[in-house]
């Protein structure tokens, strides 16, 4: 796949798999293309080449995708400011029917108590940790079968990225949904996922299993910067 | 790192609770909340019929006055709750008003049989506005806008057959009596149009009510807050502009066809320059935008406050003064004097739905 903003491509025939259940992550550095190939693949970005979703061609359009079983958490975090937080979680299950978007709402809110605790403030009240937390439910309030996530830990503190990190953990193993996470925060990253690829402005230049980047100091300093 | 839990746990340890200090709580369904509601209501009733009983010239005004509120009502649907500055709807405006004194002059229909027209061709003409938004986006809407408010005026000078070109057109009286069912006189004119304003402006306000606790309001208002996001979450983003542009478009195209009946003569120079536009946005602004009552006392503020200060200051003077009164209030209150009071109001009490657990900091 290819894809970029008006003629210009900025990322260039790039070929990745994410088996069903899995954990794959995109590590790249600021500007390396990540946010790009995310929203190339949700339809948010014309794109060229072929994205294949459990056999078939991915649609294009964002609203299809979510349809299909894709779903996004995007970069900064995308918060619905001014929308309570349960409208933030419905607008995430609008191609669903309501009782099953209700009975979500439990879930989610259960799954992460502050969010059931908020659920009637504006969303932009919500810390930066807790802005993130919701984005991921409403992302699973579509019930996907993939979510791509954009830099996940972008902004928050240490402490609240390993939370965060844990329940993406959590729900990878209870719902098993599939998960492609682009991160510069190597470490964490490349300890929750199985499948690991390296973006190089706009190039991937590296891919295997994420064990193995970790265990690499070469492959970890060459193209993380020695994270 | 890898919990493995089945059923889902709680991954993150709750904020600490917010303070909250001595505030009151209002239960949705409770008496108190219901008084509060019936209270209200009985106060805009009286309101009302307080109004009923002024003289001719100021319930006129008066109905000037809520003409204007329900166009902002329908700005309020693209500029407030989606977020598209619209200054175009001096046209829409223009639009409905003209529907109806077209209608009504050149076919001699009565005034009342036209205004489901002139929401109609509001609603096309809002539509068509907001069709650009399927390719273009952010301040280059606003600019689609801005040509159809500047292109408004021509377009009616173009066809004077239909329009009265500059001379524009004036709808005779006996169009404008009340209807003999009403047991209404031509004396009681003023009466009559102030009721029918009225009568529009709730109908308006309801919709807006509706269309905002339906899956569409949320979409404009989630458009509005992040467009980028809201796409990538699946709301489809172009279409909930069109119809947005189209609820807007009928609602100010039944102010237009208002504003016709209360004026009873129309001309391009008017009310439909972007003078109006500019009018109906500061009116938006000062009320409190993407709030329900909003419009309301921005109309007043609008219509009612040149007026005073007239009394006031003689000549040029009064604009001025106006404008820069104007700047104060947004200065003062920059979400406006209704979305100031909102905010007031939340800050003292809480609106829950029943069967909501009290919070923890506060026991009952
Ligand atoms: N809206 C845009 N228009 C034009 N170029 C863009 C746009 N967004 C990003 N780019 C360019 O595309 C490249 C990759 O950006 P991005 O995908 O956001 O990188 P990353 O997410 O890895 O930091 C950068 O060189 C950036 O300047
Ligand atoms: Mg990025």
């Amino acid at each position: 796949m290819s894809a970029g903003y008006g003629a210009a491509d900025v990322v260039h025939r790039i070929s990745l798999d994410v088996a069903e259940g899995e954990i794959a992550v995109v590590l790249g550095a600021n500007g390396a293309g990540k946010t790009t190939t995310l929203r190339a693949i949700s339809g948010v970005l014309a794109r060229s080449g072929v994205v294949q979703f459990d056999g078939r061609p991915m649609p294009t359009r964002p609203e299809d995708t979510v349809r299909v079983g894709l779903s996004m958490v995007p970069q900064g975090r995308g918060t619905l400011t001014e929308l309570t937080v349960l409208e933030n979680l419905l607008v995430g299950a609008a191609v669903r029917p309501r009782h099953e978007a209700d009975a979500d709402v439990e879930k989610w809110c259960g799954f992460f108590p502050v969010l059931g605790e908020r659920r009637e403030q504006k969303a932009g009240s919500l810390s930066g940790g807790e802005q993130q937390m919701l984005a991921i439910a409403r992302a699973l309030m579509a019930r996907p079968r993939l979510v791509l996530l954009d830099e996940p830990s972008l902004g928050l503190a240490p402490i609240v990225v390993q939370r965060v990190f844990a329940a993406l953990a959590d729900i990878n193993a209870t719902d098993g949904t599939s998960m492609l996470i682009v991160e510069q925060n190597a470490d964490l990253a490349l300890r929750l996922a199985r499948s690991a690829h390296v973006l190089e402005a706009g190039r991937l230049v590296a891919s295997g299993a994420a064990a193995d980047f970790l265990d690499d100091d070469r492959v970890r300093s060459a193209y993380l910067g020695g994270r | 790192m890898t919990t493995t839990t089945t059923p889902p746990a709680p991954a993150v340890a709750g904020a600490p609770p917010r303070p909250s200090a001595r505030r009151l709580r209002l239960v949705i369904g409770s008496t108190r909340h219901r008084l509060l509601v019936l209270g209200s209501w009985l106060v805009v009733a009286l309101l009302v019929l307080a109004a009923t009983g002024l003289e001719p010239y100021r319930l006129g005004q008066l109905s000037g006055a809520v003409v204007i509120a329900t166009a902002i009502v329908g700005l309020n649907v693209v500029t407030g709750y989606t977020g598209l500055l619209s200054v175009g709807h001096s046209a829409l405006l223009g639009v409905g008003a003209y529907t109806t004194g077209v209608l009504v002059v050149q076919l001699n229909l009565l005034p009342l049989i036209t205004v489901p027209a002139a929401v109609l061709t509001g609603a096309l003409v809002g539509a068509f506005v907001g069709l650009p938004s399927i390719r273009i986006r952010g301040l280059y809407l606003a600019m689609v806008t801005l040509a159809l408010a500047v292109a408004f005026p021509e377009v009616l000078r173009a066809l004077p057959e239909v329009t009265g070109g500059n001379s524009g057109l004036s709808i005779p009286l006996r169009f404008l009596a009340p209807p003999a069912w009403t047991g209404l006189t031509l004396a009681d004119r003023p009466l009559w149009t102030f009721l029918l304003c009225l009568s529009a402006l709730l109908v308006s306000m309801l919709l807006v009510w509706c269309v905002l606790r339906s899956r569409l309001g949320r979409d404009m208002r989630a458009v509005r807050d992040h467009e980028a996001a809201a796409e990538s979450f699946g709301v489809h983003v172009a279409r909930t502009k069109i119809l947005a542009f189209t609820i807007s478009g009928g609602i100010t195209g039944l102010a237009g066809a208002m504003l016709a009946m209360y004026v009873g003569a129309l001309s391009p120079a008017g009310s439909f320059t972007i003078l109006k536009a500019i009018e109906l946005l500061s009116g938006l602004v000062l009320g409190g935008v993407a709030t329900q009552l909003g419009p309301l006392v921005g109309a007043a503020v609008v219509v009612y406050l040149p007026v005073l200060l007239a009394d006031v200051v003689q000549g040029q003077g009064s604009g001025v003064l106006f404008g820069a009164l104007l700047i104060v209030i947004v200065f003062v209150m920059p979400e406006g004097v209704v979305g100031r009071l909102n905010k007031l109001w939340r800050q003292r009490v809480d609106v829950v739905p029943r069967g909501m657990p009290a919070p923890v900091a506060d026991p009952p």
